[in-house]
Parts: structure tokens; C-alpha cells; sequence
């Protein structure tokens, strides 16, 4: 019999009143429903289907308590490392700053803080939050959710293009004393036939204990266009849990990446809906881990509407005892016809010690779609580092270029150059200390 | 499929029919344990959904311990198009025949493997299965 | 020193089966050699051991080149020493650039000779040039090292590596397979091009007719894992009309 666990919620009922919205009934119904779902499932375990590869031993094991106020804001933003960005939004701890954020100045783009928002009970946010999740397979979002705070809020209006990203940098702090959790969270809306770029990246510390639990809600309007970069590069002891929702309308076409780099226990969840005929998407990732971290990338794809296409390639680069996870959930509906929906997994191996665990799923209820699913592992080509030595290249440099060019490949499917050519430097300075060590 | 001992090869191929109101699922484990090494798995997991009311799942599980192990899996969905039962009426067979025969031509890779009286037997148990599925 | 590759009784197993029962060869600097011989003689094999593909055991025998003893070296070693070989089946490396691939490669080779790296720009105009003269698009130096380049744009791409890295002895492991006619001349004006006085060719293959573009100065026969006979490139010719069965029967 598992035992469910449901640390985090002493004094709930007394700390959610003192919550923002907390006189909003449609709010403290958000937060209500969060807590139920959190308390009847208990943090994850093997036995739910969706968290059967990774568990948070940490939260298992250590008293966590939600992060407090700005203790220490640290000085300097450890953003995605882009040089020009419209704006750069700063969350500590899962609080918004003002003072460390660049806010924007274009007309038709609006940043706000969540708990202003849930302050003014705003109905385009409340709307967009916790839209048709299933708790029982995502017991950290419910605990997100039950502990709605703060955060950011992005409006892009109607028909509005923003040309250059918009980074939204979510920070930990750690406390010596004690390891605390926070939950940042991010609100987009984006109308009809807006343009957007949008970079999310986390970070803390690079030594000590914290947790993080972030859910990011996205509304597009029709015919919109969102190209949405996750970086997660948290500290080495960090427990690290993200869930991106977006919705597709009609037309609307969305370009996502996720690139996961630290953690000592990391998991980043995107689920995407297609509920809009012609709506197509692309979500690509890498990931890298050493040590005996564990990566966990899962992606949920619903095509509820028919005409829908949508494409996903992973790879991702094992070492030391790590652990990486790739699940793809592909679910095409009833009546979701003429639907295309693939994905790639490919993991790269570098020591005896390291695992993969890949499971790709198909779920099919409409007859007429193009579905399929590969997935490789192994380790680096011998064929390919004689071919690199037998032209002078010296074995590391040939193992050293054959990683970059693995994880390379799927840099270049990022189309926002800048971005693409961040991420390929953090990668490049993850193997390169690899290298080193 | 569980690989233990080192360079240990193993195929899983797996052809799925749902018709009508059916599901079908496929669950498939392959786990290389560390010390296998050389060990290679190629799973494949093909599915023929006849009708707009059946269902198929595929849900591979694929775990390595070894980095000197070749896993490859594949997967993917198919239909009996129209243009392909036309072109069997129009030849003259009757659309329950066309269904068999398509049918048959998926199942082929697995079947051809079995002995000659069984692959008799099964393809004709496929097609009794498969009866009034079309039309 | 420069008195070219030097093989003494070379022997070479792969698992339990001996491919190479004591080779015997000496490839003078400047020379042109061609090895032919029927499928399954080691022809092959020996242009792997040569360059120190893994996977072969050296039972017994000494390879030198230019002197030094090179079988206990690494690839990347043997090419810094100019050997080159010419792959049969050129690699596909997705994600890796023609052009980065071969930079990498030129800088390599004068970093163990103790040279510095080339100039960004002299390197494109070198591979610019080089490209031009086998008649290799533009494009082609962009694309990834391989991947996708049909038979003939790979074995072209193995002549445009060869023109770059300039090696002393170029090993051709049955350059010709699976290209037409047109490829094949294409590849072998690449190699006539370079044909220097310092520089030798040791072409592998089971056909006479690449030996009809590139012109050799020796040829020998390897049957059975030795070289049976060693003759001028008339030897070539007469094969062409006899086949292998003397050399296959006589096990």
C-alpha cells in the first residue's frame, strides 16, 4: 500500500487566507481545488503512471517550507544570456520584482503582477489559469496552485508583434537554514494574430538545497504566433518542477524548446492542446546531466481539433550516474482527422553508470492520421571518431565536436537566431566543464 | 524484453487491427540492464485502425543502463484509405475482400514468420474478426 | 627521413580468423601502387590497419612510414604523419558542418606538426579553391559533413578532404565502388591533379577500371591474405580479361 505524502500544507487553511483574492470566491475555488487534488495524490510516486520514472526525494525526505520574503535578492539576473530583449520580467523566489525587471515600453504589451491581478480579481487571468488539468497525474501543479501568490502576468494585445524576446528570468534563492519551495508562476495572453518570442529561463544558486515548483498558463487568440524557449539551468542541489500549458486555437502556430541543464532533480512538463482546426506546432529540447542527477522531460500533446500537426525532436547527453526521461504523450481525439503528429527521442550515453528511460505514447481515436514515434539510445559513434581521427583530429576534440554537433542539431530548429545561439553556448559550457572535470 | 547477458539482440514487431468500436494497446517494456553491453532492440509497433470509432494505443517502455546498447523503436498508424478499397472493387473484389486482403498485407512481417498451418489459420481467423467491420 | 610506407610481414586477425597472412609491401614516395584482388583477399583490411581502424589484431609484422613505426600510434597521429585514407564508405556526421569538420581537421594537423592554426579567411579560400577544382557547389561545404550527398558527392567530398589535408600517401579503399563512369573520371582527375613527386597513392580495388584514369606504377595482386604477384600496370590490364580464378582457386 502506498502511503500518500502530502508535506507543504501545515497551516494551509490559515496561510490561504492571508493569500491575495483571497475574498474572490472564483480564486479561493482555484486554490481550493488545487489543495483537494494535492492532499488525495500526495507527491508523485511510480504508481502514477505520468511520474513512474522520477521521484522527489528531496521533498520526500527534508522539512521544506515555502521561500519568505526577498531575504537576499541576488544582484545580477542570471537570465538565457541574451544580449537585446523588449523586456526582461524578474521573479524571486516566485515574487515579482519591479526594481531588477526591464518592463516594457511598446504599446499594446502589458506586464502586471499575478498578485495584483488576483488582487483586482482580473478575468482574463482567472480564466486562463488551471484550464482542464488532470491533478491526478500532476500532483506538483496542484500544490502550485494551492499556494497561488504572485508572479507575472504578460498581455500581448490583438493583432500586436513584439520583434524581440521577452525574457521572464525566474530566480531561487537558497536559506542555509532551512530548504524552502516557491512556486512562480506565469500568466500569457496573447490575442488574436499577436506575435511573440517568449524565453523563460530558471536559476539559483549553484550549491544549496531549494525547491522549485513553476507552472506557466498560455492563452493564444486565433492566428496567433508564440515561439516559447524554456531554459532551466537551476543550482546542482536543486529540485526543479515546471509545467507549461498552452492552448491552440484556430491558426494558431506555436514554436517551443526546452533546454534543461541543471537540477539535481529536474523535471519540465509541457502540454499542448490543439484545439483549433489548422493549429500547428513544433516542440523540440535537449538536455544534458552528469553526476546522479535525473532530467525528466515530459510533454503531453492533445489534438482535439482536426487538420492539426504538430512535431517533436529530443536529445539529450547522459554522464556519470544520471538519469534522463523523455515521455511523449501523443492523444489525437475522436473526430481529430487528418492529424500529423511525430516524435524523436535520441540519448547519447557517455558512462557505464548512466540511464535512460524513454516511453513514447500513442493514443489514437481517429482513423485517418499520420502518428509516429522513434526513439534511440547509444552511445557515440566509434565509426564517426575514427573517421574525425584518421583525419588528425585528436580523440577528445573528435568525442568533444561529435556531443556539440548531437545536441547542436536541435539548436538549429530554434528559428529565433539569438535565442538559438544562446542556448547553444549554455550547452556548449555545460560540455566543456564536463570536459574539464 | 529484458536484456541481460552481453551482446544479446532481440526484435519485438507488432501489427495492431482496431476495428469498428474496438481498442487495441500496445504495452511493450525493453530494459537493457547495465552489464548487457552490445545488446541491441529494434521494437516496432504498427497500427491499422479501420473505422472512425476504434482506438489504438501504443505505449512502449524503453529503458537502458548500458551505453554500449542500440535501441531503436518505432511506431506508426495507418488506415484503409478509400482510394485503396476503390481500387480493389473496381478490380472486382467485394469490400470485404479488399479489407482481407489489405488487412493481410499489413499483417504480413508477422505472420510470414509462423509456421505454413499457422499462418493459414491465422490469416483466416483475421479475416473472420474482421467480418462486417467495412460496408 | 622519406623512404615512404615499409610493411614487413604483416599479420592481422579479426577475432580468430586471420585476414592478412604476412603482407609485404613497400610504397616508394612519389609511386603510385594499386592493390586488386577478389572480395574477401583483405584488401580492405589492410588499408584499415594502415590508418588504425579498431578491430583489427596485429598478430605479427611492422608497419613504418617515413620511419617511424606506426602501429602503435593513433589514428590522429598517422595522419599528422600525411597518411590519408580514403574511406570506402564515407561517414555521415549529422550536425557537423563540411566546413567546420575539415577546419578542425587542417588546424589539428598543423597543431602536431607545431604549426599555428590557419587563418579563417586563408583556410576559406584554400577550401574555396580546392572545392572549385574538383567542381564541388558551394553549397556543398555548408551542408552537413555527408549526410544526405549521394555516392558521388561523397566519394568527391573524400578527394576534396585528401586536396586539403595534402597527405603524403593517400590510401583509396575501393574509391570506385557503386560510382558510374562519370563519377569515377571525376574522382580520378582529383587524384591525377595531385599526383606529386612527394606524394604516393596506394589505390585499392576489385575492378581495372579506375586503374584506366589513375595509371599506376605498381600493381600487385592480394589473394587469400597475401600478395600473390606484383607486376606494371599491364598486370591490371590482363586481369581484366582472366578474372581472379587463378588467384581464388589456389587456396
Amino acid at each position: 500500500m502506498n502511503v500518500i505524502h502530502t508535506p507543504l500544507l501545515q497551516d494551509y487553511a490559515a496561510t490561504a487566507a492571508t493569500l491575495p483574492g483571497a475574498g474572490d470566491a472564483r480564486i479561493t475555488a482555484l486554490r481550493a481545488n488545487g489543495a483537494t487534488n494535492y492532499r488525495s495524490v500526495g507527491l508523485p510516486h511510480p504508481k502514477i503512471e505520468a511520474w513512474k520514472y522520477t521521484r522527489l526525494k528531496d521533498l520526500e525526505a527534508l522539512p521544506f517550507s515555502r521561500a519568505g520574503g526577498l531575504g537576499s535578492a541576488p544582484d545580477t539576473v542570471a537570465g538565457a544570456g541574451l544580449a537585446e530583449v523588449a523586456a526582461r520580467i524578474v521573479l524571486v523566489d516566485g515574487r515579482f520584482v519591479p526594481e531588477l525587471s526591464v518592463l516594457p515600453i511598446a504599446a499594446g504589451v502589458s506586464v502586471a503582477s499575478l498578485r495584483s491581478c488576483l488582487e483586482a480579481g482580473e478575468d482574463v487571468v482567472v480564466q486562463t489559469l488551471d484550464r482542464d488539468v488532470d491533478f491526478a497525474q500532476a500532483p506538483l501543479a496542484a500544490l502550485a496552485s494551492a499556494y497561488l501568490e504572485d508572479g507575472a502576468v504578460l498581455k500581448v494585445a490583438d493583432g500586436v508583434s513584439v520583434a524581440l524576446p521577452i525574457e521572464v528570468v525566474a530566480m531561487s534563492t537558497a536559506n542555509p537554514a532551512t530548504p524552502t519551495i516557491a512556486f512562480p508562476r506565469l500568466v500569457v495572453s496573447l490575442g488574436e494574430g499577436a506575435e511573440l518570442t517568449l524565453v523563460e529561463s530558471f536559476s539559483g544558486p549553484a550549491l544549496g538545497v531549494y525547491a522549485v515548483d513553476a507552472v506557466t498558463d498560455i492563452a493564444m487568440g486565433k492566428g496567433a504566433k508564440l515561439k516559447h524557449y524554456v531554459l532551466q539551468h537551476e543550482g546542482r542541489d536543486a529540485t526543479h518542477v515546471s509545467t507549461g500549458r498552452c492552448d491552440l486555437p484556430e491558426a494558431a502556430t506555436y514554436e517551443g524548446f526546452i533546454l534543461q541543464l541543471g537540477g539535481k532533480v529536474a523535471r519540465h512538463e509541457m502540454r499542448l492542446r490543439m484545439i483549433g482546426e489548422g493549429s500547428e506546432a513544433r516542440l523540440n529540447g535537449a538536455y544534458a546531466a552528469k553526476g546522479d542527477a535525473i532530467c525528466d522531460t515530459t510533454t503531453q500533446v492533445d489534438h482535439i481539433a482536426a487538420e492539426t500537426t504538430t512535431d517533436q525532436v529530443f536529445k539529450g547527453i547522459l554522464d556519470g550516474k544520471s538519469k534522463g526521461i523523455y515521455q511523449g504523450k501523443v492523444h489525437v481525439f475522436r473526430d481529430a482527422q487528418r492529424i500529423v503528429g511525430n516524435q524523436m527521442h535520441n540519448a547519447l550515453l557517455l558512462s557505464r553508470a548512466a540511464e535512460v528511460d524513454c516511453k513514447p505514447e500513442l493514443e489514437i481515436y481517429a482513423d485517418d492520421v499520420k502518428c509516429s514515434h522513434g526513439a534511440t539510445c547509444g552511445e557515440l559513434s566509434e565509426e564517426q571518431v575514427f573517421y574525425l581521427q584518421s583525419r588528425g583530429v585528436d580523440v577528445v576534440t573528435a568525442r568533444a565536436m561529435l556531443l556539440q554537433a548531437f545536441l547542436g542539431e536541435t539548436f538549429e530548429m530554434i528559428s529565433e537566431a539569438s535565442v538559438s545561439q544562446a542556448f547553444a553556448a549554455k550547452a556548449n559550457a555545460w560540455l566543456d566543464e564536463r570536459e574539464r572535470a | 524484453m529484458i536484456h541481460i547477458g552481453k551482446n544479446t539482440r532481440s526484435t519485438i514487431v507488432s501489427k495492431g487491427i482496431a476495428a469498428g468500436r474496438s481498442d487495441n494497446t500496445y504495452r511493450g517494456l525493453v530494459r537493457v540492464l547495465a552489464g548487457a553491453e552490445g545488446a541491441r532492440n529494434y521494437s516496432q509497433c504498427d497500427s491499422l485502425l479501420i473505422g472512425d470509432k476504434c482506438g489504438a494505443h501504443t505505449v512502449p517502455y524503453i529503458e537502458s543502463r548500458t551505453p554500449f546498447s542500440t535501441l531503436e523503436h518505432e511506431a506508426t498508424t495507418a488506415r484503409i484509405s478509400d482510394d485503396q478499397l476503390f481500387l480493389c472493387r473496381q478490380r472486382g473484389l467485394s469490400s470485404e475482400e479488399a479489407v482481407a486482403l489489405i488487412v493481410n498485407g499489413f499483417c504480413k512481417e508477422v505472420l510470414q514468420n509462423l509456421p505454413m498451418e499457422f499462418a493459414v489459420e491465422a490469416q483466416k481467423l483475421v479475416g473472420i474478426s474482421l467480418e462486417g467491420s467495412v460496408g | 627521413m622519406s623512404n615512404g610506407l615499409v610493411i614487413k610481414d604483416l599479420r592481422v586477425s579479426i577475432g580468430d580468423k586471420e585476414i592478412l597472412k604476412g603482407i609485404n609491401l613497400t610504397v616508394e614516395t612519389g609511386v603510385v601502387h594499386a592493390i586488386m584482388g577478389p572480395n574477401g583477399s583483405g584488401k580492405s583490411t589492410l588499408a584499415h590497419v594502415i590508418s588504425g581502424r579498431p578491430g583489427y589484431e596485429v598478430t605479427g609484422g611492422s608497419i613504418s612510414f617515413d620511419g617511424h613505426d606506426v602501429l602503435d600510434l593513433e589514428p590522429e597521429e598517422r595522419a599528422a604523419l600525411g597518411l590519408f585514407l580514403a574511406f570506402q564508405y564515407p561517414v555521415e556526421i549529422p550536425g557537423v558542418t563540411n566546413v567546420n569538420f575539415l577546419k578542425t581537421a587542417v588546424n589539428s594537423l598543423r597543431k602536431a606538426r607545431g604549426e599555428k592554426d590557419l587563418d579563417p579567411m586563408a583556410f576559406l579560400k584554400l577550401l574555396r579553391e580546392k572545392a572549385k577544382t574538383l567542381d564541388l557547389p558551394e553549397d556543398m561545404l555548408k551542408r552537413q559533413l555527408n549526410v544526405g550527398f549521394s555516392g558521388g558527392e561523397k566519394k568527391r567530398n573524400e578527394m576534396l578532404q585528401m586536396a586539403v589535408l595534402a597527405p603524403k600517401l593517400a590510401i583509396l579503399d575501393e574509391t570506385d565502388s557503386g560510382l558510374d563512369i562519370d563519377a569515377i573520371r571525376i574522382v580520378a582527375a582529383g587524384v591525377n591533379a595531385q599526383r606529386a613527386p612527394d606524394r604516393s597513392f596506394l589505390v585499392i580495388t576489385h575492378y581495372q577500371r579506375l586503374l584506366d584514369y589513375i595509371v599506376p606504377d605498381v600493381v600487385h595482386v592480394l589473394a587469400h591474405g597475401r600478395i600473390v604477384e606484383t607486376g606494371d600496370a599491364d598486370l591490371a590490364r590482363r586481369l581484366e580479361k582472366t578474372g581472379y580464378a587463378e588467384y581464388t582457386t589456389a587456396a
